[in-house]
């Protein structure tokens, strides 16, 4: 129960985009169709669970082991990196139709600071390894949610005859908001 | 201090080599030239191809020799640039430009409602079928414009598109755009095309468009290559691969509803092979065709119109047709 709470929590509650506000980046960038939210989204829940497995272990054997917790940050963005390289290169050895599958997105979300932001959360909010992982796929599945939901309302703004001062990222960014309002609904649901 | 540096550096020399380790062990082959065909490739990544944009169609045609040249949008001229690089063998593909198949703007066929959402026709389909009375005629929003990459339609006066046949490089984006499939792909050179595609019965038809096709199947009669079918209760359709050009259908047609671009062309018989059999004469529409038996026969280029139906009798394959 305490895992499936978990989720909702990370996925719905505390949604990453819509409100903690991080990962606005490939929020407003890829979500102009579905096809592309779909595949970024695929492509974030696999990297954020796989960070937050790796960024966890190295904390606890490494960094707390040293007293180095200050260092969180930038081992952290070095790891990240490294490990989407790693994926990227063993993915398209192993499995090219997945690789094609995430085709460019995987490599996009290297720098994405929702990958970033899930690894340090995890150690501020004291989660076990399990926690950690179950945290990590669960603010990923969110991410994906809000992205694919943005992109299917994005898709019917083209077709709207909107005012020319509004055109493009402006209404996208208003769009976002109300969608955000919709997300805060949920807040009560779980602590 | 110390123990950070090198904590820090530890962990970014155990990257760097598990990534140098895994470079090697996981690499994959990749044939530089794929590269150079993405480059000549228009890279509108417009999926005419079937691939999933100009990389992936790079990727197949290099790495399989049989797989074909599946961009339509290519000129003549780097198809050859990319046989020559992947020393294969090409094929060609006949060029094949975008036909809009009605001729009923809001002057001959008549909207039924006042149609007030957004200017898009597949949105107009929506509402109760599409504001036009007929229900196979072009709804004229331009969503075929829209979609065009590469600006070669626009729309025109009449209130119906209109394809640049100089720019279109029949991609078919503008296909799969409208929602009443009015637009076909058709050879470029020398395109014969019903501008019709209604199903409605002609009496009906005729109440609803002044311009659309009658049925009468004239033009499938005519057509000395059996190209054109008329079948009962469809707009006439014409094979664009028996279809040789010769624009008798246009001629006959009594409401003017086939468009079409000939290239001038004629026919000319080469003396040397004509074994004065009289054939051409005997098949000749026009008349163009004259001689006497046993002797060499000419063509009168004034009154031939091109239509290769000669050419497609002669036993002796001694008519060629030329570029007049």
């Amino acid at each position: 129960m305490h895992y499936i709470l978990l989720i909702i929590s990370a996925a719905l509650v505390n949604n990453f985009v819509l409100s903690r506000f991080l990962g606005i980046c490939p929020f407003i960038g890829v979500s102009k169709s579905t096809d592309t939210a779909i595949g970024m989204s695929m492509a974030v829940v696999f990297v954020i669970a796989l960070a937050s497995l790796v960024t966890w272990l190295l904390n606890h054997y490494i960094l707390v082991a040293f007293g180095l917790e200050y260092l969180q940050t930038i081992v952290f963005i070095l790891v990240i990196a490294f490990l989407v390289q790693l994926v990227e290169m063993i993915i398209q050895k192993v499995s090219m139709p997945l690789y094609q599958a995430l085709g460019i997105y995987l490599p996009l979300i290297t720098t994405n600071c929702a990958v970033l932001g899930v690894a340090l959360l995890n150690i501020n909010l004291k989660y076990d390894l399990l926690e950690s992982v179950i945290f990590g796929t669960g603010s990923a599945v969110g991410f994906g949610l809000a992205l694919t939901i943005f992109a299917g309302m994005r898709e019917e703004l083209e077709l709207s005859s909107i005012p020319k001062v509004f055109q493009g990222t402006p209404i996208a960014l208003i769009t976002a908001g109300i969608l955000s309002l919709a997300f805060m609904g949920f807040s009560g649901l779980v602590k | 201090m110390l123990i950070a540096t090198l904590v820090v550096g530890a962990i970014g020399a155990v990257c760097a080599l598990i990534l140098g380790i895994s470079l090697v062990t996981f690499a994959v082959k990749m044939d530089a030239r794929e590269k150079e065909v993405v480059e000549m490739l228009p890279g509108a990544n417009c999926g005419a191809c079937g691939f999933a944009g100009c990389a992936a169609l790079a990727h197949e045609i290099t790495v399989n020799p049989e797989a074909p040249m599946a961009c339509p949008a290519v000129k003549e001229d780097t198809i050859k640039a990319i046989a020559a690089l992947l020393e294969r063998d090409m094929g060609s593909l006949e060029p094949a430009v975008a036909c809009v198949r009605c001729k009923g703007g809001p002057q001959e066929a008549p909207s039924r409602y006042e149609y007030v959402g957004p200017r898009d026709c597949r949105s107009a389909q929506l509402v109760a079928g599409g504001p036009k009375v007929c229900q196979y005629g072009c709804l004229g929003m331009g969503s075929c414009v829209t979609v065009c990459l590469f600006d070669a339609m626009a729309m025109g006066e009449d209130g119906l598109p209109h394809v640049n046949i100089d720019t279109c490089t029949g991609c078919g984006k503008c296909v799969e755009a409208c929602p009443r499939g009015i637009i076909a792909l058709v050879p470029k050179t020398g395109t014969y095309c019903v501008s019709c595609i209604s199903e409605d019965a002609p009496k009906d038809m005729k109440k609803i468009c002044s311009v659309g096709c009658i049925k009468c199947g004239i033009c499938a009669d005519v057509c000395p290559f059996e190209a054109i079918t008329a079948e009962k209760g469809k707009a006439a359709l014409i094979d664009q691969d028996r279809c040789r050009k010769c624009g008798l259908c246009t001629g006959v047609c009594p409401v003017s509803v086939i468009t079409g671009r000939t290239v001038p062309e004629k026919a000319r018989i080469i003396p040397g092979a004509c074994i004065g059999c009289g054939i051409c004469e005997q098949v000749c529409p026009t008349e163009a065709v004259s001689g006497r038996a046993k002797e060499p026969y000419s063509v009168d280029p004034g009154t031939c119109i091109g239509c290769g139906l000669c050419l497609a009798k002669c036993p002796a394959d001694a008519i060629e047709r030329y570029n007049a």
